[in-house]
């Protein structure tokens, strides 16, 4: 709750400092909240200190655990987008309070306890990011981008409210506890609008988090939001949504997991393939990216399925390595600045700027699920968990990863490769020290938080 | 004035359910078919105003008034959604000289 | 059939039927009229359940507000000309069977559903504004606050997307 309060006034704050056209201040007072806010979560959690009493919002293990990560993932992509936030300096506070803003909406979708909170959160989650996609306001794609995905999104939120609406009629309650307990209760018993709500539930789940067959927002909305704005919406928003996604199916509707979980693995099965072949033919990279986030989003769903005690250890890991990826990612496509996002830009990377090559082509490693990386270890994480009650999506989702590393290695290969002779040589990029700082931040993550995973 | 509940006097709660599920389709329905941005705004708003009735039907058959605050916070969230989508369709318009969502394809492939 | 039950009835089906209207109706200007008298049969439809609060905030929000607004950017855009593309053929059809089958499936699940038993009161007052406010500022305080956040997103977020940029003359 202190961490709340404290990224929504440095998010404020950053606005009113906008004024003074000094967009350091603006990142320093960003940067300093988003760490006063994480240190606040960590010490709420420690000290089991509070100083209100407060209904709908519970800072347990798992949203302080999703929380640190949520601000983390923050701070790199706000540290990643300075070099372009600054660009627009009468801009730059509203972009950055924006992103802050999401970010609350993140951590109250890790930590509500009844539907109030849980709906309110999702929109303040999606409500800035529908703004952020559009930001890049002299290019008409990035304003298609933002009304493609404000209109998915306001439908998927009329779909999640009527199965809201739904729920209720069945429990007679908001309270994830006592809708807990109801099912529990009632087994057999269930009216049957209890199973419409949780299938409305479902779907806009599915919507929200981008998975076959509501997938087709994504690699539009990747595609045409601003390079910042995907990074944040694959690392942040996503762990936002998969979080409530557990709270609410892993936890809330556990008990008629026999009904719900069918039905999930036949999708998420869709999800991995849709997101794999489709990935196959891109010649852009923020398509690519998209594509592989739908086929990441199939991995993850798995650990929804499978109800086990280290489920949400297991996403917890799996979305980690994942965000470091995708930001990493971000970052070289942002320092290569190609108009056209091609991936063809990516060729020859290495010779121009080692290191920044080196960490694309960690962060592609990482996203096949090759060891030592993290990635590798995330997935075997989700896949160990899973492979006793499902062998055969465990099967399926192995078949995927390597249909995956087929185009990630084709990357690879680019960025390693010599430039043409013919063409006129790019020359050297720029890195401005911020972005050489997130480099850094995820090549250490990445080459080395996979060992401290499975500890 | 108070008037005695209505589901005293005979209406059931499964009309308000069936009502608010016609209305919701109906929403669902304009969303699919129209092709003027606008309007699909307003078809999300039909399909918000669903969900809100069916809410207040539930809160007077259960006499709880949780779920009016909810249709409280609906109406806030919705307030909220309708100025950012027109905004954008605004930026659209001004990019575009049109709103119809058949027209915005410049993202493909 | 008492009073009341037809009073409903001829309500529900009023509401069904501007509801159509505005799906159907192909001038956009009218389409946000026909909206407007949704939103006033709804608001008949609270009065009838007894919850006054929604039925004048529905009014003053939604009718008020929002509709408003829909109507401004129309008027802005110039856009109450018909001159929307119509959809083909196929598209209506297979949009008309996704809503049919949407509401066949949820209608038939609803006739076997085990709804549970109402509270027995004459009086029931939950509607009012004083239970509302009492609700609204004590048990649910925190999401009251929580919307501020979201209502100052949307506003910066709405000034930064409309607002036109300031051409830099040099």
């Amino acid at each position: 709750m202190v961490a709340l309060i404290v990224i929504f006034i440095s998010g404020l704050l950053s606005l009113f400092l906008a004024f003074a056209k000094k967009p350091w201040l603006v990142l320093l007072t960003a940067s300093a909240g988003l760490i006063a806010g994480g240190i606040s979560l960590f010490t709420q959690f420690y000290y089991q200190y509070d100083f209100i009493h407060y209904e709908g919002l519970k800072f347990d293990g798992f949203a302080v655990a999703f929380g640190l990560i949520a601000i983390l993932f923050t701070l790199l992509v706000v540290l990643t987008g300075y070099s372009s936030f600054k660009d627009k300096p009468q801009h730059t506070g509203d972009y950055i309070a924006l992103l802050l803003f999401s970010l609350t909406g993140a951590l109250c979708m890790l930590s509500f306890t009844d539907m109030f909170m849980f709906f309110l959160g999702l929109e303040i989650l999606s409500i800035p990011i529908y703004v952020m996609a559009g930001s890049n306001k002299d290019d008409v794609r990035s304003s298609e981008a933002s009304l493609k995905y404000f209109m998915t999104g306001a439908f998927a939120t009329g779909v999640l409210l009527f199965g809201i609406a739904w729920i209720y009629g069945g429990t007679a309650s908001f309270k994830l506890d006592e809708i807990t307990a109801f099912i529990y209760n009632a087994e057999g018993t269930h009216s049957s609008l209890i199973y419409i709500g949780l299938l409305m539930i479902l779907s806009a789940f599915l919507f929200k988090v981008g998975a076959a067959p509501f997938h087709f927002w994504s690699p539009d909305v990747y595609d045409g939001s601003p390079h910042i704005v995907t990074g944040f919406m694959a690392a942040v928003v996503k762990l936002g949504a998969f979080g409530a996604f557990m709270k609410i199916f892993s936890v809330t509707f556990a008990g008629l997991h026999d009904f719900w979980a069918p039905a999930l693995s036949v999708l998420a099965i869709l999800t991995m393939f849709v997101g794999n072949l489709s990935a196959l033919k891109q010649i852009r990279f923020k398509r690519l990216l998209a594509y592989s986030s739908i086929t990441h989003v199939g991995y993850a769903l798995l650990t929804i399925i499978v109800q086990s005690p280290d489920s949400a250890f297991n996403l917890w890991a799996y979305i980690f390595s994942y965000g470091f990826s995708t930001i990493g990612l971000i970052t070289v496509a942002i320092i290569i600045h190609d108009e056209e996002d091609r991936i063809e830009a990516f060729r020859g990377l290495v010779r121009r700027n080692p290191f920044t090559g080196f960490v694309a082509i960690l962060g592609l490693l990482s996203l096949a699920g090759v060891p030592p990386l993290m990635g590798f270890f995330g997935k075997f994480l989700v896949f160990s968990e899973a492979i006793t009650q499902y062998p055969w999506l465990v099967a399926i989702a192995i078949i995927n990863s390597g249909i995956g590393i087929f185009y990630y290695l084709r990357m690879v290969i680019l960025v390693l490769q010599k430039e043409d002779d013919d063409k006129p040589k790019t020359p050297r990029h720029k890195v401005p020290v911020l972005q050489m700082i997130v480099l850094a931040i995820c090549a250490l993550a990445l080459l080395f938080g996979g060992n401290m995973l499975i500890f | 004035m108070i008037l005695a509940s209505i589901f005293e006097s005979g209406v059931s709660i499964q009309f308000y359910i069936v009502l608010s599920t016609i209305l919701f389709a109906i929403g669902v329905l304009g969303v699919l078919i129209r092709k003027n941005a606008i309007i699909v705004l307003m078809c999300v708003e039909i399909m918000l105003n669903a969900v809100n009735l069916l809410m207040v039907a539930f809160s007077t058959y259960f006499g709880n008034g949780d779920a009016q605050v909810f249709v409280f916070f609906i109406m806030v969230v919705a307030a909220a959604e309708a100025t950012i989508g027109l905004s954008i369709l605004v930026l659209l318009y001004r990019n575009n000289r049109s709103v119809d969502i058949g027209l915005f394809n410049k993202l493909k492939g | 059939m008492s009073s009341l039950e037809i009073i409903a009835t001829v309500l529900g089906g009023l509401t069904i039927g501007s509801a159509l209207m505005v799906v159907l109706s192909p001038h956009p200007v009218r389409s946000v009229l026909y909206l407007i008298l949704t939103f006033f049969l709804i608001s008949g439809n609270y009065i009838l359940m007894n919850a006054q609060f929604i039925a004048v905030v529905n009014i003053i929000v939604y009718a008020g507000a929002i509709m408003v607004l829909f109507l401004f950017v129309l008027m802005l855009l110039n856009l109450s000309k018909d001159n929307e593309p119509k959809s083909s053929i196929k598209m209506k059809i297979a949009a008309t069977f996704a809503g049919g089958a949407l509401l066949t499936v949820l209608i038939a699940a609803l006739k076997d559903s085990v709804i549970l038993p109402k509270t027995e009161m004459l009086e029931n007052q939950q509607g009012m504004v004083e239970n509302l406010g009492q609700l609204l500022f004590t048990k649910y305080v925190l999401p009251f606050e929580m919307s501020s956040i979201l209502f100052i997103a949307a506003m910066v977020g709405a000034v930064l997307l409309a607002k036109r940029e300031k051409q830099i003359i040099e």
